[in-house]
């Protein structure tokens, strides 16, 4: 299907476009991305958002997941694809990955947060929760991981309520006042983040060395946790809100990764390089979703419809909210 | 009051009683409130009142929502980034320059002590910072001059791509803490202190304020004078 007639067909109300048309640009230097945003390097003015679709996150959260540390996250992801993946999912996976490689999207760390804004769908997120308590339990049975006895419990019992919050935005959807239920948890995960996150200022500021794998974890919570909260606050159109979180949120991630580098963890280097890069392109990532919502907010487009129409497309992985 | 008074008036005292009871129950009563003496004023020529919907045509009144993002802030975001992802690489490239220097020297010690006669083991030895000054040069000391002048010629192409700093200096510079080495190294080259001389030579290299951990944190002081200070748009300069 041609490209205009698909986006007319689909997405009349809002202006989507396929990564195709801006990927020559990009080539050349007349595009520029940062985060999530493509940019005219001569004029400066913002062309447009990428923006994941449901299908992305449906296709990469189980990839993600399996992936033990972020120098095997690309790997697990093609060699994930090919083994529990149908054809058609497979064809979709490689689709995607060409796209974000010709986005110039080199890691997959934008994946952990999110592409544009997040509509992972919490059933997704839950999923990588899930995936992630597997992984803490092991972590915390390992040797110098770090954990003292009376800091497992507490921890365990805020993954669990973090787990049950997911848990409750996911069932949201069917309330009679959902944008109610949306906002409560939403605030309630703002104190879950502010957990994880000082956990890892404790980490980071710690004497010797960071604990990678222990940090790696954490700062996935972190992420996961700050991403439905933005998500949430968007499902209940409170987009000037979501826009100042997601400007905080941005600031905190630069605050705290900026002070890492890759010979900060106890791992190999190699690794600690891995890290850091995802760390920076969720950084760049979580700086553009301010512009992506203030683009919403100002062009009067529903939070609820923004995301519902995302979570439908089924084709398309990767789109472009233009803003021209 | 002040108003002048009305012709109504005057008429109505040329009624008579019956007259006047006759007026005073045709009135309007709308009249009552605003002053027996003010007529309702004509209708005739009046423009009606404008009545405002509450829906429609109020959207078309409604203000536009004010943009709060400045997207020339993309320009300094993007900035901030490439100093990073300098700083991150000559943090990775000077680590693993050293890292291979620390496996050279474990490689070497061994070497220097499986080649010693028994004289030189156990009678007449030398401390290790004397019989590895060589290697310590050609190993350590070369390599990293190496890596620093790679890193040197990568900044000095950032440097032209980050205006207005096209002309601050590129140059590297860390001292080399010779006595520091020495004083470190001045244990007795033998085999029985094989392991407590490479643990001094990891640290030297490797550990906390080793030659590594300087050459870093170098590149975060020069990268911090970036970072702290607002970036300001090229075309601006």
């Amino acid at each position: 299907m041609q490209a205009s007639s698909w986006r007319r067909l689909l997405f009349s109300q809002i202006p989507f476009d396929l990564p195709l048309q801006f990927l020559p640009g990009l080539a050349t230097g007349d595009i520029v991305r940062y985060g999530a945003i493509l940019k005219d390097a001569g004029t400066g003015r913002i062309l447009g958002h990428l923006q994941e679709s449901g299908v992305a996150q449906s296709l990469l959260s189980q990839a993600l997941s399996s992936a033990a540390s972020p120098l095997s996250l690309v790997s697990s992801v093609v060699n994930t694809g090919s083994s529990i993946y149908t054809a058609i999912q497979v064809r979709q996976l490689k689709a995607m990955m060409e796209t974000l490689q010709a986005l110039q999207i080199a890691t997959l760390g934008v994946s952990l947060i999110g592409v544009g804004v997040s509509v992972a769908g919490f059933v997704y997120m839950r999923k990588r929760f899930n995936s992630l308590d597997g992984r803490i339990d092991k972590l915390m049975d390992a040797v110098n991981a770090g954990f003292e006895s009376l800091e497992k419990s507490d921890f365990r019992q805020q993954m669990s309520s973090t787990k049950s919050l997911v848990q409750r935005a996911e069932l949201a959807k069917s309330m009679l006042d959902p944008a109610k239920e949306y906002k409560e948890v939403a605030a309630q995960l703002a104190d879950k983040a502010a957990f994880f996150e000082g956990e890892i200022v404790f980490q980071i500021s710690a004497r010797g060395p960071i604990k990678h794998d222990k940090f790696w974890l954490l700062a996935q919570l972190w992420m996961l946790s700050n991403s439905v909260r933005v998500d949430c606050q968007i499902r209940a159109n409170e987009l000037l809100n979501a826009q100042h979180v997601s400007e905080r949120i941005a600031s905190e991630y630069q605050g705290l990764f900026e002070r890492i580098g890759p010979a900060s963890f106890d791992a190999d280097h190699s690794e600690g390089r891995a890290t850091v890069k995802i760390l920076r392109d969720a950084a760049d990532s979580a700086h553009s979703k301010p512009f992506l919502l203030d683009y919403l907010r100002t062009r009067r487009i529903v939070g609820s419809a923004y995301i519902d129409s995302l979570e439908r497309e089924k084709e398309q992985s990767i789109l472009v909210l233009s803003a021209t | 009051m002040n108003n002048p008074p009305s012709t109504a008036a005057d008429d109505q005292s040329k009624l008579g009683p019956f007259g006047e009871i006759w007026a005073f129950l045709n009135r309007d009563v709308r009249t009552f409130k605003w002053g027996r003496n003010k007529p309702r004023p004509a209708t005739a020529g009046a423009h009606p009142p404008e009545f405002k919907s509450p829906t429609s045509p109020l959207k078309e009144q409604e203000p536009d929502v004010v943009s709060e993002v400045d997207a020339r802030r993309i320009d300094g975001l993007r900035f901030r980034r490439d100093v990073l992802d300098w700083r991150d690489e000559f943090h990775f490239n000077v680590t693993e320059a050293a890292s291979r220097a620390q496996e050279t020297m474990v490689e070497t010690v061994d070497h220097e002590l499986a080649n010693l006669n028994f004289w030189r083991l156990r009678l007449f030895t030398k401390p290790a910072s004397e019989v590895l000054e060589v290697h310590i040069e050609s190993c350590i000391r070369s390599r990293m001059r190496r890596t620093t002048q790679i890193e040197q010629a990568v900044l000095r192409h950032h440097l032209l791509t980050w205006p207005p700093h096209r002309q601050d200096s590129s140059s590297i510079w860390t001292m080399w803490p010779k006595l520091e080495w020495d004083t470190r190294l001045s244990l007795k080259f033998t085999a029985d202190n094989r392991d407590r001389i490479l643990t001094v030579l990891g640290e030297l290299i490797l550990g906390e304020n080793g030659l590594a951990d300087t050459h870093r944190q170098w590149a975060t002081q020069y990268a911090s004078q970036f970072l702290e200070t607002p970036f300001v748009q090229p075309n601006s300069v």
